[in-house]
């Protein structure tokens, strides 16, 4: 094979997103007004494919594309997956949502294949310079999918929140890039891990700066204590379809690159990071759970649930890198990624259909009063997913919890490990409060009934159980796909 | 004319880092804080081109070209957003953004 095919079959997903996006915007432009059933059709069929074409390449051995700017390997199929999934969910609950609140554009779903274009990029990318482009590319659209409904007074202060913050972030981790270049003559992921392997624990002050410097970039991305403050805002005014994508597609895109840099590169010298990574971590799940525990607005509740999880993952992160290979549980990061993800998905799909007669999102906890007795299907399935959530069985959510917490334990994380279970033992409060307005209040409650929507919860909830129930094969695969970060 | 060493460059650097950082945190005017983030950004750019002359290397300079590729894009979504906030708010004052709470 040429260079050039090869990189192009490589990338093929990256660039079949890409194209599409194009294709969509330059529609929308002509397609007035825009024929719904034709842009979903086409952004879900292009997400379809691009996941079908990532499970295809998932068991060739990995290989650089673009200039070692993108590393091809297991570790990034599987995350690959997990965005992609989260995509098509998002999708799949938007079209419904986004006619209810009166947003009919088709730049909308050219926005969705731009922001998982360059969340692929991020899972993919094995140079700091790269992963900064591909987070700006998803960051900047999905800011505007925030403020799509522009008429909306609190979606256009949460873009606007966002876009604020997000860029601040940026530049943080855009001055770590360029320190820890000036420290190590490279920005590629390799280039570094050699440097800091070369340097036997002797690390330059830059490098160090540089290091911490991202941490805090990282940080703000997935948003992790102290550098979380906009997440609950964000989550809350932003259209439950956008909020779906953001806690599911961004979440996973922006931990995946996070865990490259960590665990990839940085773990060589783990003695300086360890300390700020594992504060972070009981930080993040401390004020998290807390903070959930006293909000009445669904959306604003699972924006500190994000929170609380992002924390949860930073205690894999951690563990891994003290424990390196001999982790017992390498792949509970990227199993419990992918639980997440479909958990999120699941819960998102019943709230985007709270929705009033005004096109306003409508999802204070209170209008799940009686759905128990009124929808009993859709009750089971948000049950299913809280109860996932909340990290109890026979759901993934337990599965990938337990897996967590036996790896942090086995790699000598015991304090970290308490402050988990304190942390989780809150969210059981949190999540099974809906369940008692569901099933043991009375009420009227108004669920736009949407059947794309109840296709996305059945799925979800389905593949949590089944993967719940018979883990192996899952478990495996994320195993194999941290390891080959590892090298 | 005698070359400026790799310090200056730095100092410059950080400096300006550093007054875009104070200024996002400090100031209340929605484009002030927009133009502070610019110039953290513009604070990238220096230091990227001056390690790019010290190690040798092309590579930094090419980092600053992406990077003022990133910050047009940032731009014109930030300049449409803080339009569309006025629109709707008639103000761009950060403080007063407190639709939601809790």
């Amino acid at each position: 094979m040429s260079p050039v095919t090869d990189w192009m079959l490589l990338s093929a997903p990256l660039l079949l997103l890409a194209a599409m996006g194009v294709v969509l915007m330059v529609l929308s432009a002509v397609m007035r007004p825009m024929p719904r059933t034709l842009f979903w059709g086409l952004a879900c069929g292009t997400v379809a494919l691009s996941l079908g074409l990532v499970a295809r390449s998932a068991g060739e051995p990995a290989s650089d594309a673009f200039a070692g700017m993108l590393r091809v390997d297991a570790y990034g199929h599987f995350f690959a997956c997990a965005v992609l999934l989260g995509g098509l969910f998002a999708l799949l609950i938007s079209d419904g949502y986004m006619d209810r609140i009166g947003v009919r554009v088709g730049e909308f779903y050219s926005l969705v294949l731009f922001a998982l274009c360059g969340m692929l990029g991020m899972v993919y990318s094995s140079d700091l310079m790269m992963t900064f482009i591909a987070l700006e590319v998803m960051s900047i659209a999905v800011y505007t999918l925030c403020a799509i409904k522009r008429a909306d007074e609190r979606a256009v202060e949460s873009a606007f929140k966002y876009f604020i913050l997000g860029a601040f972030s940026s530049g943080i981790l855009l001055y770590g890039v360029a320190m820890v270049y000036g420290a190590t003559g490279t920005t590629s992921l390799t280039g570094i891990a050699h440097f800091l392997a070369a340097s036997h624990g002797d690390v330059p002050r830059l490098l160090l700066l540089g290091g911490a410097l991202l941490l805090v970039g990282f940080g703000f991305k997935v948003a992790s204590v102290p550098f979380h403050m906009w997440a609950p805002d964000v989550y809350q005014g932003a259209p439950t379809a956008v909020t779906a994508l953001m806690a599911t597609g961004v979440k996973a895109a922006s931990f995946a690159a996070f865990g490259r840099v960590v665990i990839g590169t940085f773990s060589e010298d783990a003695s300086h990071w360890a300390g700020g990574l594992w504060w972070m971590a009981a930080l993040t799940m401390l004020v998290g759970n807390v903070g959930a525990l006293v909000q009445d607005d669904l959306k604003r509740m699972f924006a500190y649930s994000s929170i609380a999880h992002a924390g949860y993952l930073l205690m894999a992160l951690s563990s891994v890198t003290t424990a390196g290979d001999t982790h017992p549980a390498l792949g509970s990061l990227a199993f419990y990624m992918l639980a997440y993800t479909l958990m999120n998905a699941g819960a998102f799909a019943v709230l985007s259909q709270m929705t009033d007669e005004h096109g306003a999102d409508a999802t204070h906890i209170d209008r799940l009063s009686g759905l128990g007795k009124k929808h009993p299907m859709v009750a089971l399935g948000l049950s299913i997913c809280l109860i996932s959530l909340a990290g109890l069985p026979p759901t993934m959510g337990f599965v990938g919890k337990f897996y967590l917490f036996s790896a942090a334990v086995g790699a000598g994380q015991l304090g970290l490990a308490v402050v988990g279970a304190v942390g989780a033992a809150a969210g059981v409060y949190y999540y099974l409060r809906p369940m008692i307005y569901m099933y043991m209040r009375d009420g009227e409650p108004e669920l736009a009934s949407d059947g794309r929507a109840r296709v996305a919860l059945a799925i979800t909830t389905a593949l949590l159980l089944a993967f719940g129930l018979m883990p192996g094969s899952v478990l495996e695969w994320a195993d194999a796909s941290v390891r080959s970060v590892l090298g | 004319m005698e070359a400026v060493g790799l310090s200056p460059v730095l100092a410059v650097s950080a400096v300006l880092f550093a007054l875009g950082v104070v200024g996002v945190l400090t100031r209340k005017n929605a484009l002030i804080v927009f133009m502070s983030v610019e110039l953290m950004l513009n604070a990238v750019n220096l230091a990227f081109v001056g390690f790019s002359r010290e190690n040798g290397t092309v590579d930094g300079h090419v980092f600053a070209v992406f990077v003022m590729a990133v910050a047009a894009a940032e731009a014109a979504v930030g300049l449409a957003l803080v339009i569309l906030l006025f629109r709707n708010r008639v103000t761009v004052v950060l403080d007063d953004l407190d639709r939601m709470s809790g």
